[in-house]
């Protein structure tokens, strides 16, 4: 068995040479230590008793510590045990340059990475090993398996049964400029004919918005927006892949959540840049944010486009620009949830590489700002498109943010779930944990957030077994501008949807509730932080709610059934919606109005 | 091909410096030089106190060893000549040629027997001097050097007289002889490190030897207990004063030596290792706790060069290159020109 | 390349100001941060509490959509 010799070389402390230890010996490896505060002439006089293959040794480096350690490794020498004995190094404030000053083989830099400690005891090159950790292909998750989606509760299962059946049967002789555009999207991606890519261009163009026209014809773009320079895109590549470092989730032991963050600065250079360094920090995914504006204009432009606001452009040319640097293993989503463009998203989403799509008629059609006739429409070809590509769409629940009630929020996550099965594909609900407006004005969470939060997840477990995602982003309205509160209040709700078993989350940076500028670097990684060590913290323990929790979530449950009945008994989903049964005034919710009367019926 | 080693008592004595006075008189004669180090140094600023630190400016024509990170980074105009297959953390060492002059960060081989590869790869270069600068108080793989500089200074000890008895006790380890022919070949004992092992070297050792043979790590203190216990007349024999060093202060040797001859005996170094002279550095980091900085400070320099030179023997050069100059080395060195 | 033009996009700066109200501490902020010769700074965030305030004084080196510094530089 091969030996390997700790020696703290610290006058105190040698937690670091016990945890070693025991990883060692759970490795496999004979692990002898010796106590703090020996010298280097004991830890020489015990490698040449025990003819270790390492020695390892702890300690922060401090003036006058380097000596010592210089002088361990030249006693090392001169004993002449440096042939077949390798000296690592680890510790506070060492770095490689030191360990290279120093002498040592071998230098442990950061938290410790037993790969890296074996690699090095067999004399692996750990330059070598860490290429290949970056190399080796992750698995990508899928957020869905293992689900069955079965309904436990049979009456809201045929409530959405009629709601949805009207809703197909609603669509089915309607036809959207929307729809239109995307099946020349995607026959455009694929067809290099130029004459014939030109026709399909020109009847695609008759779809559109005179501002896009102008865009294609005269080459005309949007006020402040620019393309990306070519010396920009030539050396984005060398600066944003650089050396990843081995993935580490931000799981501690667990198996769930996955964790999602957010982008769209405006510019896809920017982006790629924030993403990769959310991977760096442990996301799991990413989703991609367009600007508004984009959504309320028939048709999307073409290349490399950036611009000053927030939410990134979609174009193929930018999603695919932005893919290109993720990591293969992190999820990709594009939201394509509301606007005018949903069907064509996805078709774009879909080409540059998307593992996930995002699609609400409900919300999309309310707080979203479209018209609930032309999302309705637009909506349905949307998860049917999910369908064909096979992958999993999720369902945004933000209404809850204008004011609405959850019950009747969650009532519009489950038509669409039900609809989403109807037609093959498989839709991941997304309940908001948050502090909402009507929990304010209600007192619901005076006391507490735990409890309506999780009565917000548990009840989806007593209707449907279906992947929940708590977004977006989670702890939303308990955000404010001060870094440390938002980095903490993130990453507990994180801890909360964590213990609840939610199959994601989606977290925010620290810098959320800063409105007057974008998300920043760095405020991303505050968050990654804090997450990570809130995991750290509970690992499997749980979060307990009072027992208010449960009567919260019989209620809840109520409510939602009664609100599919009544919108059942309308018999008209698109109506209900117009109508409020799913949000009215009161609850601070309007019907949307891009695109109204833009629905054609075909004879 | 000559190879000059600069050795450092500690962090901070004047090594660099030293061996930057040596490079520009090497230059001054056209010899075709070699470079490495046996740790690293690139930084600008020490990595502990943030006080600056010299620079390697290397000119066209010197050959350079050093990790491949380092030199991926360095700002001197590099033509790379081959891959040493030594492996440090920072890399293979790669040997280049500079083709416009300029900084070089340097971290090359840590071991001596891949310096003395390193060695013979640069002789077959045609290199006519090898500069293999050492790292902090790393002394041991300089053996593998012809000759020696060694500097010592006050940031090692900032009192003066302890600093130059350090000194002393030091310097005179490099004046130990070979073993004298008549003596008996001795089985090598490896190093001596516990006392367990002194106890059993004294067990062990039969009457008729008289000689201990001791090519790894000794540490004095073991060597005089057995030298006390056994009590006779012994001749003790190391590899070069470099490995004593490293296991033990130069005093306490001092004082081990002083023992074994008054019993009789003596003290030898199988390979002598020429220290042409000691370089003497007044300079030390001072901490300000008020501030959380270091600062430099300087003990005075004139004065501890002559209360150096009152103690060390006459044969050996002391100099303050701040003070004299790196002229001052010329003389002392045996592959320049003389003046 | 200077050290500003590695600054991927936002430059933060947070400490505490001996102040006695909030509009005083908005204002010595954007001092401060005019000071440090920080362009088109804006308080993030501000809180006044007792002997003054904790701050923290945003300014964006890269905006998003806008040429990069650390983009422009060759890597070693």
């Amino acid at each position: 068995m091969t030996t390997v010799l700790l020696a703290p070389l610290d006058p105190v402390h040698d937690n670091a040479i016990k945890l070693l230890r025991r990883k060692l010996e759970a490795a496999g490896y004979t692990a002898l230590t010796m106590p703090p505060g020996v010298t280097e002439e004991e830890v020489i006089a015990l490698a040449l008793q025990e003819r270790p293959a390492a020695i390892l040794v702890s300690r922060t480096l401090g003036y006058k510590v380097a000596e010592t350690l210089g002088h361990l490794v030249d006693l090392a020498e001169a004993a002449g045990l440096r042939p077949s004995t390798r000296l690592g190094v680890g510790g506070m404030a060492i770095t490689q340059e030191t360990g290279a000053e120093l002498g040592f083989d071998g230098c442990f830099v950061g938290a410790l990475n037993m790969d890296e400690v074996i690699a090095f005891i067999e004399g692996r090159p750990q330059q070598a090993r860490q290429q290949t950790a970056e190399a080796a292909p992750r698995p990508k998750p899928d957020l869905t398996e293992g689900f069955t989606y079965a309904f436990r509760d049979e009456k809201i299962a045929r409530l959405l049964d009629s709601i949805t059946e009207q809703l197909l049967e609603w669509v089915k002789d309607k036809q959207s400029p929307g729809i239109e555009r995307a099946r020349l999207r995607a026959e455009l991606l694929t067809e290099t004919n130029p004459n014939s890519r030109a026709a399909l261009l020109e009847r695609y163009l008759s779809f559109c918005d005179a501002e896009i026209q102008s865009f294609y014809r005269q080459g005309k773009l949007p006020s402040g927006v620019r393309r990306l320079e070519a010396e920009e895109i030539a050396r984005a590549p060398q600066r944003l892949n650089p050396p990843m470092p081995a993935f580490e989730s931000l799981r501690h032991n667990r198996q769930k959540p996955l964790f999602f963050a957010q982008y769209g600065t405006g510019c896809p250079i920017m982006d790629a840049a924030h993403v990769r360094i959310a991977e760096a920090w442990g996301i799991d995914g990413v989703l991609h944010f367009d600007p508004s504006w984009g959504a309320q204009r028939e048709g999307l432009l073409e290349g490399l486009l950036t611009h000053e606001h927030d939410g990134t452009i979609i174009t193929f040319e930018n999603l695919h620009f932005i893919r290109s640097f993720m990591n293969p293993a992190t999820l990709w989503n594009v939201r394509g949830h509301r606007g005018l463009n949903t069907p064509e998203t996805q078709v774009l989403a879909h080409a540059a590489g998307a593992d996930l799509l995002k699609i609400n008629i409900p919300y999309g059609s309310t707080g979203g700002g479209t018209d609930p006739e032309r999302l309705a429409v637009d909506g349905v070809y949307s998860v049917r498109l999910a369908s064909e590509f096979g992958l999993p769409f999720d369902i945004p629940g933000n209404d809850e943010l204008s004011g609405v009630p959850p019950h009747k929020t969650f009532a519009g996550l489950l038509v669409m779930v039900m609809l989403g099965l109807k037609l093959g594909a498989r839709p991941i609900p997304k309940p908001l944990l948050c502090y909402s407006p009507y929990m304010t004005i209600e007192g619901l969470m005076d006391d507490n957030y735990v409890d309506m939060n999780v009565a917000k997840l548990r009840v989806w477990s007593e209707i449907v077994d279906a992947p929940i995602w708590p977004g977006e982003p989670i702890g939303f309205m308990t955000h404010t501008p001060e870094r440390v509160q938002s980095a903490l209040t993130t990453a507990i709700h994180a801890a909360l949807a964590s213990s609840c078993g939610a199959a994601a989350a989606t977290i925010a940076s620290s810098d959320e509730a800063y409105s007057k500028g974008p998300i920043s670097g760095p405020a991303r990684v505050d968050t990654l932080r804090a997450t990570r060590e809130m995991l750290r913290f509970f690992g499997q323990a749980t979060i307990s709610p009072t027992p208010r929790a449960a009567e919260l979530q019989a209620q809840l449950h109520a409510d939602i059934r009664s609100t599919l009945e009544k919108i059942a008994a309308r018999g008209d989903f698109v109506a209900a919606i117009y109508e409020g049964l799913l949000g009215d005034p009161s609850d601070g919710l309007y019907p949307g109005r891009t695109g109204r009367g833009s629905i054609q019926t075909r004879p | 091909m000559y190879t000059l080693g600069f050795a450092g008592v500690a962090k901070n004595t004047g090594k660099t410096t030293t061996a930057l006075a040596v490079l520009q008189l090497a230059q001054a004669d056209g010899l075709r030089l070699a470079l490495t180090s046996i740790g690293y140094d690139g930084e600008d600023r020490d990595n502990v106190t943030g006080l600056p630190k010299p620079r390697y400016a290397l000119p066209v024509g010197c050959l350079v060893a050093s990790a491949q990170r380092c030199l991926q980074v360095s700002p001197a105009g590099l033509n790379l000549l081959h891959n040493t297959g030594i492996a440090t953390i920072l890399g293979p060492v790669l040997i280049a040629e500079v083709t416009r002059p300029g900084l070089v960060l340097l971290a090359g081989p840590n071991q001596q027997t891949q310096i003395e590869a390193l060695l013979k790869q640069f002789a077959a270069l045609k290199a006519e001097l090898c500069l293999l600068d050492g790292a902090l108080n790393r002394l041991t793989p300089l053996a593998a050097a012809d000759g020696l500089l060694l500097s010592t200074g006050a940031a090692f000890n900032e009192d003066a007289a302890q600093l130059i008895d350090h000194a002393a006790a030091l310097t005179s380890l490099f004046r130990l002889s070979a073993p004298p022919a008549s003596l008996e070949t001795a089985a090598d004992r490896g190093s001596l490190l516990s006392a367990q092992a002194a106890e059993q070297l004294i067990q062990t050792l039969p009457h008729s030897d008289n000689h201990i043979l001791l090519s790894g790590a000794a540490a004095p203190q073991h060597c005089l207990t057995v030298q006390q216990a056994l009590c006779r007349p012994l001749h003790w024999s190391f590899a070069n004063p470099l490995r004593m060093i490293a296991a033990g202060d130069p005093r306490s040797w001092r004082d081990f030596i002083a023992q074994v001859r008054a019993a009789g005996g003596d003290v030898h170094t199988l390979r002598p290792l020429p220290l042409h002279a000691l370089t003497l550095n007044p300079f030390y980091p001072r901490y300000l706790p008020a501030a959380g900085r270091y600062e430099a400070a300087c003990l005075p320099a004139a004065e501890l060069l002559q209360q150096a030179r009152l103690r060390l023997p006459d044969e050996l050069p002391v100099l303050d290159l701040h003070q004299q100059g790196a002229a001052a080395l010329r003389p002392h060195l045996p592959f320049l020109k003389r003046n | 390349m200077s050290a500003m033009q590695h600054v991927l996009d936002a430059l933060d700066l947070e400490t505490f100001l001996v102040c006695q109200n909030e509009a005083e501490a908005k204002e010595l902020a954007l001092n401060l941060a005019a000071e440090l010769g920080l362009s088109h700074a804006d308080v993030v965030f501000v809180e006044q509490s007792g002997l003054g305030a904790r701050v923290r004084i945003r300014s964006y080196i890269h905006h998003p959509g806008q040429g990069y510094g650390w983009l422009k530089e060759e890597t070693a």
